[in-house]
Formats: structure tokens, C-alpha cells, sequence
């Protein structure tokens, strides 16, 4: 069995990874103003915030390993809500199709 | 009086950035060019109109679109088509195709092997691009298949013509792949 701080470590990387597709999530947003990569970006957006939580739960003991797992099903949930509205939401605002003639 | 308002002093910028970009990549149409300056087609179509008027830029049309140019930009017909073929991205990944697979030693392709190469395309889509490269005088057909008809000019016009793609872009064009 490997110590804990092997899991800890790894996840930390999942969250830093997680914070550099938000952002770069949000620097694309800023550019085309499409609202689908917004929802994008917070679905980074809650990845890191999950991963974060879990990898200083782990490491602190902060909440009981079942409670733990919940609350990470809940932020998968939330995260892959935020990934499936953009695939059924119409993109008005900044259809560059439609503004071209 | 200070006549310049803040909104008047960001315009006569914002005409300089469309100024450069267009500059920088001569041939671009109006949204390639919304999206190296992140400004919308209908917002860009604005300053367009007004260099034009003043003419500051000129275009040329390529079908249903306009290029643009800045004043003075001097190119050849020959060298016109070949930078409005690179300007359409189906064109120019098979332009890069021809490219990468000159420098393995390789002139002359297959359409099926262009097929292969290609992400997603049919085998009639394939022949149409090509046919319209062919038109272009971009490519030559030969028994054997395709070749580039001037590889020397259509590599040094890639290299200095065509936008690079940063990771904003790469991003945003994935994920909008993904979308309904």
C-alpha cells in the first residue's frame, strides 16, 4: 500500500491542471464571448475546486472518507452539468455566421 | 476643448490594430480577422467600412466574402489566389499536406492518400478541394495524382502569411467542435 501522500500529491496535480483549463477556459470565453466555453470554464472551474478539497481533506483528515466521497460525487455531478448544458444550448449572441453577409 | 472623446481616441486606435493585423496577414476575411482582433464580425464590419471609405485598406472578393488588404499592398493574381486559397482552412490543411510530405521527398499525392490524411472528410469533398485548388493553380493534376505547381512560392506565402494558433485558439476550436 502507498502512504497517502502519494494519492495527495497526484490529486493537487489534477487540481492544478484543472486550474489552467479554467483559465484558459476564461481567456477563451473573454475572446468570443460564446457562454458554452463559460460553462466550460466553471466545469474546470469546479474540477479544481473538488480536487483541491479532497487532496487537503486527505492530507488533513478534515472530513470522514465516506462524507468525503459524497461531497466528490456531488462536485462530479455539478462539474459535468456544467459540461453537457453547452452541447444543447444555441450559441445567439456570437454566431459570426449569422453577422456575416 | 478636448473634441476627442475616449470613445473617439479608442476608435482611431482600434483602426490601427485592424491596420496591423491586416497587415500582418494580408487576405483575411472578415471573421479570421473578428478573431485575431476578439472583437465580433458585426462590431469589426464597422471600422472595415470606415478604412475602406477612407482607403486605408482595400478588398478583393473571393466568392461570397472580402479579403483585405492594406493600401499598397502589392500582389500579383497568381499569388492572390494562392494567399485566398490559404485563407480557407480545408484548403490550407491540404496546402500543409503537400508541404509537409515535399520535405519527406514526396511531390506527387493520391487523393485517396489526402483522404487518409484528413480528419474528416468524404472522398467527393476531398476532390472538391482539390479541384479548387487545381482552378486556383495551386496544385497541378498529373497522372499520378497531385503536386504542388510552385512549391517554393506557396511555402514562403504559409510562412508568412498565416496566423499562428495559440492555445486560446486551440481550445476554443476544440470545445466548439464538441457543441450542437
Amino acid at each position: 500500500m502507498f502512504p497517502i501522500v502519494f494519492s495527495v500529491v497526484i490529486i493537487f496535480l489534477v487540481a492544478i491542471l484543472s486550474l489552467i483549463l479554467c483559465l484558459i477556459g476564461f481567456l477563451s470565453y473573454r475572446k468570443t464571448k460564446d457562454i458554452r466555453l463559460l460553462s466550460v470554464t466553471a466545469a474546470f472551474g469546479v474540477f479544481f475546486f473538488k480536487n483541491l478539497f479532497t487532496a487537503t481533506s486527505l492530507y488533513f483528515n478534515i472530513v470522514p472518507h465516506g462524507t468525503l466521497e459524497l461531497y466528490e460525487s456531488l462536485l462530479d455531478l455539478v462539474a459535468f452539468i456544467f459540461l453537457i448544458f453547452p452541447v444543447f444550448k444555441k450559441n445567439n449572441s456570437m454566431d459570426i455566421n449569422n453577422q456575416i453577409k | 476643448m478636448n473634441f476627442l472623446t475616449p470613445s473617439h481616441s479608442y476608435a482611431k486606435e482600434f483602426e490601427q490594430d485592424v491596420i496591423s493585423i491586416i497587415k500582418k496577414y494580408p487576405g483575411l476575411g472578415l471573421r479570421e480577422l473578428s478573431r485575431e482582433l476578439s472583437i465580433s464580425a458585426q462590431s469589426l464590419k464597422y471600422y472595415t467600412d470606415k478604412l475602406l471609405e477612407d482607403g486605408q485598406i482595400f478588398n478583393k472578393k473571393d466568392g461570397k466574402f472580402s479579403r483585405y488588404f492594406t493600401k499598397g499592398f502589392k500582389i500579383d493574381e497568381y499569388e492572390q489566389n494562392i494567399l485566398s486559397c490559404l485563407r480557407k482552412p480545408p484548403l490550407l490543411n491540404i496546402i500543409v499536406i503537400f508541404l509537409q510530405e515535399r520535405k519527406n521527398g514526396i511531390e506527387i499525392i493520391k487523393n485517396q492518400e489526402i483522404l487518409d490524411k484528413l480528419e474528416v472528410q468524404s472522398a467527393g469533398t476531398v476532390t472538391y478541394y482539390l479541384n479548387q485548388l487545381v482552378q486556383n493553380d495551386v496544385l497541378e493534376k498529373t497522372k499520378n495524382g497531385f503536386c504542388l505547381k510552385n512549391p517554393q512560392l506557396v511555402d514562403s506565402l504559409v510562412k508568412k502569411y498565416s496566423p499562428t494558433h495559440s492555445i486560446i485558439d486551440n481550445f476554443i476550436h476544440l470545445w466548439q467542435q464538441y457543441f450542437l
